[in-house]
């Protein structure tokens, strides 16, 4: 009788310890609903306790008792985790339970466990990234801001290209965290991130040329962990024309 | 022993900004055009930086302006920048103007001359003088060089001959005036030589001193050496 109270009591205690995280410190520790992208794959772990052992579960979230798959019984404390979009369970806009169980052997018959869920929404869609800004025109030696619109799970990488042969604009490890990133009112899970371009970035050579500008890269972290998909859905083309400035002679005097 | 160098640099430094030379110097008083090479569809943008009425040039548009300097002395800057068709602007073009203080005139030293007459015909008379004398000028403020206008006047303060310009003179100068006098009597004459005018290089007034003594010299022509009573053989 005491032994099982005290079981329970271990149980309990673990329990308020536990939950699964992400190992991936850009990303963080992911909230209660994961959404993935199908065909992804993504590392998840929780806190490894002394020789504790962990079973990993993919459970219906319309019937607890219902296990999808067993990804690894008494195995260690953190899993790769590929959804396959083979799998029936597997679809886009549907949700699974991933569960782990902790157990502890005391070696005198008593074995304690605790279990974790979150829950995982699957996707099928790419992130989307556009242009905010419109067409426009500047003097050479100016600069001029450009507006992106997008969405997705950071951290983003953008890169834009110019139809002239100029260097491309990189933007790499873009996060929320980034003052410049601003959720998109009214549209949730969209971000406008805004930055300068200028002569000697994009826009070179100069003199009355007109810059086409189109995104070559977008990556967000769903895309990053898909097993086919290079990059999300880039849309649209930025022209910005370059004027040359105008030139003055010395100043002649009598 | 750091003080020392800090001090000697910085008279070194201020020594050799004193001394750099503006892009172009005029004569407070006087005016002058500047412009640019002209564009189709530009407009230009002048700033004078002396702020006064007679500098305010803010509201030409075109690629010339005309400044007329009579503000102070003092260093100053034009300034134009081009605008065209798409709202861009050029560099700015940029010329230092220094205006110098008005300018004044005076002989220069108390060199009243002295020649021989000249024989009839204007051959030349003899002595030292040679064949002209010669006179100091010098010119305060203003552009340099000058042009100086003077005139003759016999004794009876009547002009002889023309006035006549001496040009391209330098602040501390010298002019020649022919000594074309005949004097066959017996005793001195004395001609006055007068500064009537002068220019500054960009046109401005000289003044001339109120002391007729500082713009007055004389020439006194002695009489011929006679021969009396012929050649006799």
């Amino acid at each position: 009788m005491k032994k099982s109270i005290l079981s329970k009591l271990m149980i309990t205690l673990v329990i308020g310890l536990f939950s699964i995280s992400n190992l991936n410190a850009q990303t963080g520790t992911y909230d209660a609903i994961h959404t993935v992208l199908m065909g992804s794959t993504y590392e998840y772990n929780v806190a490894l306790h002394g020789s504790n052992t962990y079973t990993w579960e993919i459970v219906n979230p319309a019937d607890p008792t219902d296990v999808l798959e067993i990804i690894a019984d008494k195995g260690i404390n953190k899993q790769n985790i590929f959804w396959d979009p083979t799998k029936t369970w597997v679809k886009n806009g549907d949700q699974v339970i991933l569960r782990v169980s902790e157990f502890r052997d005391h070696g005198d018959g008593d074995v304690c466990s605790s279990v974790s869920e979150i829950t995982i929404s699957f996707t099928n869609s790419l992130p989307s990234i556009e242009f905010v800004t419109v067409d426009n025109a500047i003097c050479s030696t100016d600069a001029t801001q450009v507006t992106v619109k997008f969405n997705g799970v950071a951290p983003w990488d953008i890169t834009i290209t110019d139809d002239q042969g100029d260097a491309s604009k990189t933007i790499t490890g873009l996060t929320t965290a980034d003052p410049k990133v601003i959720p998109v009112a009214g549209e949730p899970g969209y971000y406008t991130y805004t930055f300068d371009i200028a002569e000697g970035d994009l826009l070179s050579p100069t003199g009355d040329v007109t810059h086409a500008l189109t995104f070559t890269t977008f990556v967000d972290d769903n895309v990053r962990k898909n097993a086919t998909e290079a990059n999300g859905t880039m849309t649209g083309t930025l022209s910005i024309t370059v004027y040359q400035l105008p030139q003055i002679s010395t100043i002649n005097h009598n | 022993m750091k003080k020392i160098y800090l001090i000697i640099a910085l008279t070194f430094g201020l020594v050799h900004f004193a001394s750099a030379q503006a892009d172009q110097q005029v004569t407070l008083g006087t005016t002058h055009n500047y412009n640019v090479t002209a564009v189709a569809g530009y407009t230009y943008t002048w700033t004078v930086d002396a702020a006064g009425s007679d500098t305010d040039v803010s509201t030409v548009t075109g690629n010339t302006i005309s400044v007329d300097w009579n503000q102070a002395v003092g260093v100053y800057n034009i300034t134009v920048y081009a605008t065209d068709a798409t709202n861009c602007i050029s560099e700015t073009e940029t010329i230092s103007v220094e205006v110098l203080g008005q300018s004044s005139v005076l002989f220069a030293a108390a060199d009243d001359a002295q020649t021989c007459s000249d024989l009839d015909g204007n051959a030349f008379g003899g002595g030292a003088s040679g064949g002209s004398s010669s006179f100091q000028v010098k010119f305060t403020g203003g552009l340099a060089p000058y042009d100086l206008v003077y005139r003759v006047l016999d004794a009876t303060n009547t002009q002889v001959g023309t006035d006549v310009t001496v040009n391209g003179l330098n602040a501390t100068d010298q002019f020649d005036v022919p000594n074309q006098f005949i004097n066959d009597g017996t005793t001195n004459v004395v001609y006055k030589v007068v500064i009537v005018s002068a220019t500054t290089k960009d046109g401005a007034t000289v003044a001339l001193p109120a002391d007729d003594a500082d713009k007055t010299r004389t020439i006194t022509v002695l009489p011929k050496p006679r021969i009396t009573g012929g050649i006799k053989f």
